[in-house]
């Protein structure tokens, strides 16, 4: 849940990159991390097993510039993709403002990545939340490796509804920061537009 | 930023009923305040006058169900807190019978005094008032071209600072009221299984996919790059679950015969022995585009808002993105 704070102008906002084992979650965080100023964010938490598996999940916070003269943080968070950890998962999803679903692009994971967004539907609806009200992008990874489905096949078969989306080589960084840039206007576009709601203003 | 109710509010409602329980209770009991008679039908036009404009005040777009329904549970929590109020009086003060305290919480200053108190009580409530639907934009252009967006696309970078700048314009047109048809549509999304034509698979997937009982001597008389016709809708259908699973009967039905022994003597110890799954990187080549066509965007309402100031982050040079 995003919190807005009039006294120190800030905004809080919590992002969570979800999807499936292996696909490329914490990577994305690492990649943000490395290449951020490093006055504009926090240190990165992360638990892992020994195998580079997320035990539980990464945390880094990251600073944006000022909008509307207010301050807006970003928590990032990622999840344990693995099916076992899904208590974990659903933990935190709680007050999550926008979500960036990662998908990976190779053909033996296309059944992980449909599992895992119904599981992001169902872990979502237990806090009341649903994709139709809270901001998500889709992002396509491990585009540079041989043996990977069409984007054509995985929009129809992951987003048909067509949110933003975008092609992305985590480990190199492609398409990592169009995706958090994207869903972080989302994300404040629906806080302006809650706020205007709740004001009345049309 | 979510309308859920938080603990903070859930406890500010809680404070605010026994605040109103006890303030009601002294003011019915204050000499000062007599129980001035009004008539019963004043009272209540008064009170639902004064419901009904706070509800509008708190939430202009609010639908005329949701106005009826928040004048409605402000009228049963302030009688629920004159009640209260009474019981506790009587418990407490050991003021007599019930009904006359009822009697005496009924009048103008207690219920006045209840009404105000059921608003404070009310106030985090208001968001979940449903409000009228806001009207749909019809620009979806950003959202049909932004799809697949390739990466790099939508982003720029500043030469200097190494700033990632996402652009945008325009004001926040999201309503949470449209979600809901959004989420029937998704639904909507599945392909047609009436596609005709077929799909080629090797007799070797097939062979390799079935359980080996199945599998007779004969089919070392195939060559192992023999294709196996399979219908297209039986594909099609499956698609959106990114698994295409067939059954023994159907595999019986396409593979050469003699090659595979009857399904129906072979005794299935497991459940996922009695079907083959087929290698979705052999099948979706296959299929013509227009299986994959989606129908124009329908994003659901926040999708539809314009990002109406740029999100930047200070990023080293070297990002990547």
């Amino acid at each position: 849940m995003a919190s807005i704070n009039y006294a120190l102008k800030e905004i809080s906002c919590k992002i969570v990159y979800y999807g499936p084992g292996m696909c490329g979650k914490t990577t994305n965080l690492q990649h943000i991390h490395e290449h951020t100023v490093a006055g504009k964010r926090g240190n990165m938490v992360s638990l892992a097993t020994p195998g580079e598996r997320t035990l539980f999940f990464d945390f880094l916070p990251l600073e944006a510039a000022q909008v509307h003269g207010f301050r807006t943080k970003f928590q990032l968070y990622t999840v344990p993709g693995q099916v076992m950890y899904n208590s974990t998962r659903k933990l935190v999803l709680r007050g999550v403002d926008g979500v960036i679903f990662v998908c990976d692009s190779q053909w033996e994971k296309m059944r992980e990545n449909v599992a895992s967004f119904r599981n992001l539907q169902e872990n979502l609806a237990a806090y009341s939340y649903s994709l139709a009200t809270t901001p998500y992008v889709v992002q396509y990874n491990k585009r540079d490796l041989p043996n990977i489905a069409p984007v054509q096949y995985m929009q129809y078969a992951i987003n048909p509804v067509q949110v933003p989306s975008f092609e992305a080589i985590a480990i190199r960084g492609e398409g990592v920061f169009d995706a958090l840039s994207t869903i972080c206007g989302l994300v404040l576009a629906q806080i302006e537009h809650k706020q205007r709601q709740e004001a009345g203003v049309t | 930023m979510r309308n859920d109710l938080t603990s903070i509010s859930v406890f500010s409602m809680a404070i605010s009923f026994v605040a109103a329980i006890v303030v009601c209770m002294q003011v019915g009991q204050a000499e000062a305040l007599p129980g001035w008679k009004m008539p019963e039908a004043i009272l209540w036009s008064l009170e639902v006058a004064i419901f009904g404009v706070a509800v509008l005040a708190w939430q202009p777009q609010v639908s005329l169900v949701g106005w009826v329904i928040g004048i409605g549970a402000l009228s049963v929590l302030r009688s629920a807190v004159g009640l209260a109020a009474a019981v506790t009086l009587v418990a407490v003060q050991d003021a007599g019978p019930l009904f006359p305290a009822i009697d005496q919480m009924s009048q103008l200053a207690p219920r006045l005094c209840a009404a105000l108190f059921a608003l404070m009580v009310f106030y985090p409530l208001r968001v979940l008032l449903p409000v009228k639907p806001l009207e749909r934009s019809t620009d979806r252009k950003r959202f049909a071209t932004g799809a697949a967006a390739t990466a790099g696309e939508p982003g720029s970078e500043e030469n200097g600072s190494g700033l990632m700048i996402m652009a945008a314009s325009g004001a926040a047109k999201a309503s949470s009221a449209e979600a809901a048809p959004w989420a029937e549509a998704e639904g909507q999304y599945l392909p047609s299984a009436s596609v005709k034509g077929t799909i080629e698979v090797p007799l070797s997937v097939l062979l390799a996919e079935l359980p080996q009982e199945l599998v007779t001597d004969r089919a070392a008389e195939h060559d192992e790059s023999e294709l196996v016709s399979i219908p297209m809708n039986v594909v099609v259908r499956q698609l959106r679950e990114a698994q295409i699973v067939v059954t023994l009967d159907d595999c019986y039905d396409w593979l050469p015969s003699g090659v595979m022994g009857s399904p129906g003597e072979f005794a299935v110890s497991d459940e996922g022995a009695a079907s083959v799954i087929l290698p979705l990187e052999l099948v979706v080549p296959q299929l013509p585009p227009e299986v994959f066509e989606l129908p124009p965007p329908s994003p659901p309402a926040w999708a539809q808002a314009e990002v109406d100031e740029s999100v930047v982050f200070a990023t080293t040079q070297e990002s990547g993105g």
